[in-house]
């Protein structure tokens, strides 16, 4: 395994635990030194990725409970947060039922607007939902950035999960 | 008996204390401590173990860090032992020289 994936993948797996962001940064570029210094392989030098990342989330003072690390990310991502995302999913649907809904009776006599309410009533409730969303969403997101201690610049991932290089 | 491999419980409560002395030493990086650590006989300990240890002595202001720029590749972090760190140090040395002076009285039949 190179310096580079254990990196990302270490990366990832401190953010599932919730180690702030600051801290994450540290304990990446402490790995990205190390191995740069010694020439191990970072897995030989630091163990199991989740392993370690637990380690250091303990000793950041976030607990790490036994089945916190069993699963998919994807998976891990919403444990316990089932309800709100079943729940959005059903409220992004209804917003979308109204906005096209109420665009389609608005271009095309022959449909009819969902529970007789004007086109534009029904346009103008599937935007509000949608901004309403946003809004709160927007809120639920509190950015929490990864910063490189040497930088001080935020670390950037590409779509495929790999370190962008400075 | 420096090639011995201490037994990990030993290490998990004392080599704290010894990265804490090789700090006190004076400004030095993770992988001169493991040099140092290396040198005095407590054998190769991995940076997996190494830095959680830094982190934690780090999180209790012990040690102070900075990042510096090296060579070349992405720098090093150099640790500084604290006022704090030095008092904690001191504290911790006496109680360890207690400490061993009883279990070697204890043990010096045996040996």
């Amino acid at each position: 395994m190179n310096a580079t994936s254990y990196v990302d993948d270490l990366a990832l797996e401190l953010r599932l635990l919730d180690v702030p962001g600051t801290k994450i940064g540290e304990i990446l570029a402490e790995v990205q030194a190390h191995v740069a210094e010694t020439g191990e392989d970072p897995r030989e030098a630091f163990g199991p990725v989740k392993d370690y990342a637990a380690e250091r989330a303990r000793a950041a003072g976030t607990a790490v409970g036994p089945d916190d690390q069993k699963g998919s990310g994807f998976a891990r991502l919403f444990r316990g947060h089932w309800l709100m995302a079943i729940g959005g999913f059903l409220y992004t649907a209804l917003a979308a039922f109204f906005l096209i809904n109420g665009v389609l009776a608005l271009l095309w006599d022959k449909t009819e607007p969902p529970f007789g309410i004007p086109p534009w009533a029904s346009i103008a409730l599937g935007v509000i939902l949608f901004a309403a969303w946003s809004v709160s969403f927007m809120r639920l997101v509190k950015k929490d950035r990864i910063i490189d201690p040497r930088t001080g610049r935020e670390v950037q991932w590409d779509a495929k999960g790999r370190m962008k290089p400075e | 008996m420096t090639e011995t491999t201490w037994p990990t419980s030993w290490l998990k409560g004392f080599l704290e204390l010894a990265v804490l002395a090789i700090i006190a030493e004076g400004e030095t990086y993770g992988y001169e401590i493991t040099s140092q650590l290396e040198a005095n006989g407590f054998g190769a300990i991995k940076g997996g173990t190494l830095y959680p240890i830094l982190g934690r002595l780090e999180e209790a202001n012990l040690v102070d860090t900075q990042w510096r720029a090296g060579d070349s590749g992405p720098g090093r972090k150099y640790y500084l032992l604290t006022p704090d760190g030095g008092a904690e140090l001191r504290s911790r040395a006496e109680t360890w020289r207690a400490f061993s002076t009883n279990l070697t009285a204890l043990l010096k039949d045996h040996s």
